[in-house]
């Protein structure tokens, strides 16, 4: 099992560059990377390089890199980049649903247009083809006025939150 | 509505901050409303027939079924969609005090020099 998971990462580090394995090498991230692969590393670049390059400390915990005096009071920075993350996600879905929520709306639409030809079912081509255009066309501006809106406010979160940012760092 | 130049949060932020509040309240006012709508839709359903009786009308009549479902769903998505949007302006409002509250904080160090 442990053979195996060690091969695995052999095989997945193996095809990288050297001078990948060499910055991962050197950063010593241990919150990224186990044990078990800086080992398998090391083999590998013993197979590349003449040298192994020295390691920096190892990095066993992400520090916070904002300045603790700096935190901003009014809003929480990760609340933001989440809402931020979650409206891109949410602009497609509503996209997604509103086009299926559609689909069963044309048939409903037909059977409207058809009735303004008096149910005459010689007319009932056309009666499809103007629904289909007049509902592709609802549709299609339904979802840019959703899609657009809520990325517009991701981008405005995220614009404002540099703005908030450049702010602080002009103290 | 006077305001001297040493008053900090002056009572345009008390205002941003209050918009900024009622917003994140009518955020989770509106998700809790459509998320009982949902599931009101998906009660009345439920108490007009059985499961059984669901998955037969799923046999006979796919299509309306699955409208049935999807009206559901839409309505969800339409309560995280409000919720979100209001959850967003209530941060971006959030982040206007802050900004302005940053720039201020210059002005008035550089004031002091």
């Amino acid at each position: 099992m442990s053979n195996n998971l060690r091969r695995q990462i052999y095989d997945n580090l193996n095809i990288k560059e050297t001078d990948e394995l060499v910055e991962i090498w050197i950063t010593n991230d241990r919150v990224e990377w186990s044990d078990v692969a800086f080992d398998v590393l090391e083999e590998i670049l013993e197979q590349r390089l003449d040298k192994i390059p020295p390691q920096n400390e190892p990095v066993l915990e992400y520090v916070e890199q904002e300045d603790e005096d700096n935190i901003p009071v009014f809003y929480k920075t990760k609340e933001v980049l989440w809402a931020t993350r979650w409206l891109n996600r949410i602009a497609v879905a509503a996209v997604v649903i509103t086009i299926l929520v559609s689909i069963s709306e044309v048939s409903r639409m037909q059977r409207i247009v058809l009735s303004y030809f008096m149910g005459n079912m010689a007319w009932n081509v056309v009666s499809w083809l103007i629904a289909l255009v007049i509902g592709g066309l609802a549709v299609a501006l339904q979802c840019y006025i959703v899609y657009f809106s809520l990325k517009a406010l991701a981008s405005i979160l995220t614009i404002l939150m540099e703005m908030e940012f450049n702010s602080r760092a002009t103290k | 509505m006077a305001e001297s130049n040493d008053e900090f949060f002056t009572s345009k932020h008390k205002r941003l901050a209050n918009i900024s509040a009622t917003a994140n309240v009518f955020a989770w006012l509106a998700l809790v409303f459509f998320v009982l709508q949902a599931v009101t839709q998906y009660l009345n359903l439920t108490n007009q027939m059985s499961i059984q009786a669901i998955l037969e009308m799923f046999k006979v009549s796919p299509e309306s079924t699955i409208n049935f479902f999807l009206s559901i769903i839409n309505i969800f998505l339409k309560g995280i969609v409000y919720w979100l949007m209001l959850k967003a302006v209530s941060l971006g409002l959030n982040m206007v005090i802050e900004t302005d509250l940053n720039y201020r904080e210059k002005l008035q160090g550089e004031g002091h020099e």
